[in-house]
């Protein structure tokens, strides 16, 4: 059976209010999740709490969720909810790989200084809007590191590119979204 | 705004891109050119005969780069006719795509789409996308002369990314025998002062420029004959070639004349070549159309004062 048609049974198992649910998601993609967490928060029990809470907000979502891809709508939850953690603790030290990220992403803002600060769901228009000028592979790679925070080493094994053109496309892109979001009129 | 602005930013970024992403593609990457070349040759000689009626549609890797050269319709068409091909061969630096090859026996149309693997193929694309192109009769591999494929095309620029670009070839095939089957090779642009022999070493294609397009065969009252086809028209007569080359290109003096009608379409080119070098073997006028046409639907041209019916 394919990852797509267990996911349908898993998203049914929510629907259904069967608590199963939630120990065989776990028990699916609790790895992959946790891996994710890891690259955005750096103490583990902070990545371990961020995968509960995920499972949680999962339980509470579906239903009226029905998510056709459920390790994707389980990684955004992640995300948004590692993201939420660094913001509660101001003091928690980030992960290495999420420095690495957030410094590789100054790359990207426009050299125009002004005032004010665009919202995230401004910018989040206009990355999907970016996004979709890239060819599949760049687009791919690009969401890897950024989306997912994976390693570049990562990206080329799973991808089958070598390192240095996972770097040098990397590059190209940030330089490409800079340009982007500078034509887009947005303000850093 | 800083950087973590945007990292937050891509957790609102739509749902295909985090499943394209998810999904593993894997592609093995061999190290040996030698079977890289081989699975070229396998896949190339399965589709380089002739291709019959009910070939197998196949769609375009790169459907984007042949929809610029010609249009949508086009690139809707040569897929139903099995038309592309999506031959690949690479090395550490490059991977080339041959998009399609289209042959009326007398001209034709190459679309290629070239990719960096690594640093010095970006340096290069970055530099000067273009680069010689040769074929090699493939029974003569070893010792045969390599002949430069002569032909002007066009880069176009919308298409080209910084590590992969399109660029289509016109190719005179009234130059070379085309019911041979060849090698297809690269090299840099003869213009290069650059010294990297090796840039290009590895990639090879097995190719055939058989015919794989309807053509038609006019006749005017003075019995000079022009070939046309889906992609353009051919003629070695010198009388032919010197008045078509007073022609204008876009005022409506070349015109197709529908079958069983008294109306005509325009012909739309996007190239023309008329060479009356006393230097060259034979006079040769070549034209390209800007898309496919449906010949069969024709049974004369006018060119100029130039009147042409089909050859029954």
């Amino acid at each position: 059976m394919d990852e797509f048609e267990d996911d349908r049974e898993l998203v049914e198992l929510f629907l259904s209010r069967d608590a199963a649910a939630v120990t065989k998601t776990e028990k699916r993609y609790e790895k992959r999740l946790i891996g994710l967490a890891k690259s955005f928060l750096s103490d583990p029990r902070d990545a371990e709490e961020c995968v509960n809470d995920t499972y949680l907000k999962a339980w509470n979502s579906i239903p009226p969720q029905k998510p056709e891809d459920l390790f994707s709508y389980l990684a955004r939850l992640c995300r948004c909810t590692a993201y939420n953690i660094i913001e509660k603790q101001q003091t928690a030290k980030r992960s290495a790989q999420l420095v690495e990220l957030t410094h590789e992403m100054e790359e990207c803002i426009p050299d125009v200084s002004r005032s004010s600060s665009p919202d995230d769901k401004f910018i989040s228009a206009l990355i999907n809007e970016f996004l979709d000028t890239l060819s599949k592979d760049k687009c791919d790679i690009f969401v890897k590191r950024y989306w997912f925070g994976e390693s570049v080493e990562e990206i080329a094994s799973e991808t089958g590119f070598t390192a240095s053109k996972v770097k040098t496309t990397l590059h190209r892109t940030r330089e490409k979204l800079r340009k982007f979001l500078e034509k887009k009129g947005v303000q850093p | 705004m800083n950087g973590n602005d945007i990292l937050r930013s891509m957790n609102g970024i739509d749902d295909r891109f985090v499943i394209s992403a998810k999904r593993e593609r894997i592609i093995k990457h061999s190290s040996n050119k030698k079977i890289l070349q081989k699975v070229t040759i396998g896949i190339a000689a399965a589709v380089a005969l002739a291709i019959p009626a009910g070939a197998i549609y196949t769609q375009f890797e790169h459907k984007g780069a042949v929809m610029e050269y010609f249009d949508e319709k086009t690139a809707d068409y040569l897929e139903d006719k099995g038309l592309a091909l999506n031959y690949v061969s690479e090395n550490e630096h490059f991977r080339i795509t041959v998009d399609t090859v289209l042959s009326d026996g007398n001209v034709g149309s190459m679309v290629l789409t070239v990719e960096s693997l690594d640093s010095e193929g970006i340096d290069y694309i970055g530099e000067k996308p273009f680069f010689d192109m040769y074929i090699t009769e493939k029974n003569d591999v070893s010792t045969g002369d390599k002949i430069f494929l002569e032909g002007g095309g066009s880069i176009h620029h919308d298409v080209v990314a910084d590590t992969q670009y399109s660029f289509q070839k016109d190719l005179y095939l009234c130059d070379i025998d085309v019911e041979k089957d060849y090698v297809m090779t690269f090299g840099l642009d003869r213009r290069d002062k650059k010294n990297d022999p090796e840039l290009f070493e590895g990639i090879s294609f097995d190719i055939s420029f058989r015919p794989n397009l309807e053509t038609k065969e006019f006749i005017d009252d003075d019995g000079r004959h022009i070939y046309f086809s889906q992609i353009g028209f051919y003629t070695d007569e010198e009388e032919t070639i010197r008045r078509l080359n007073h022609l204008s290109n876009t005022s409506g003096d070349m015109r197709l004349l529908r079958k069983n009608s008294i109306l005509s379409d325009e012909i739309d080119i996007t190239s023309a070549t008329f060479d009356r070098s006393p230097e060259k073997e034979k006079p040769k006028g070549c034209v390209w159309f800007s898309s496919i046409v449906e010949i069969n639907n024709y049974n004369g041209a006018r060119l100029g004062d130039m009147l042409f019916k089909e050859v029954k």
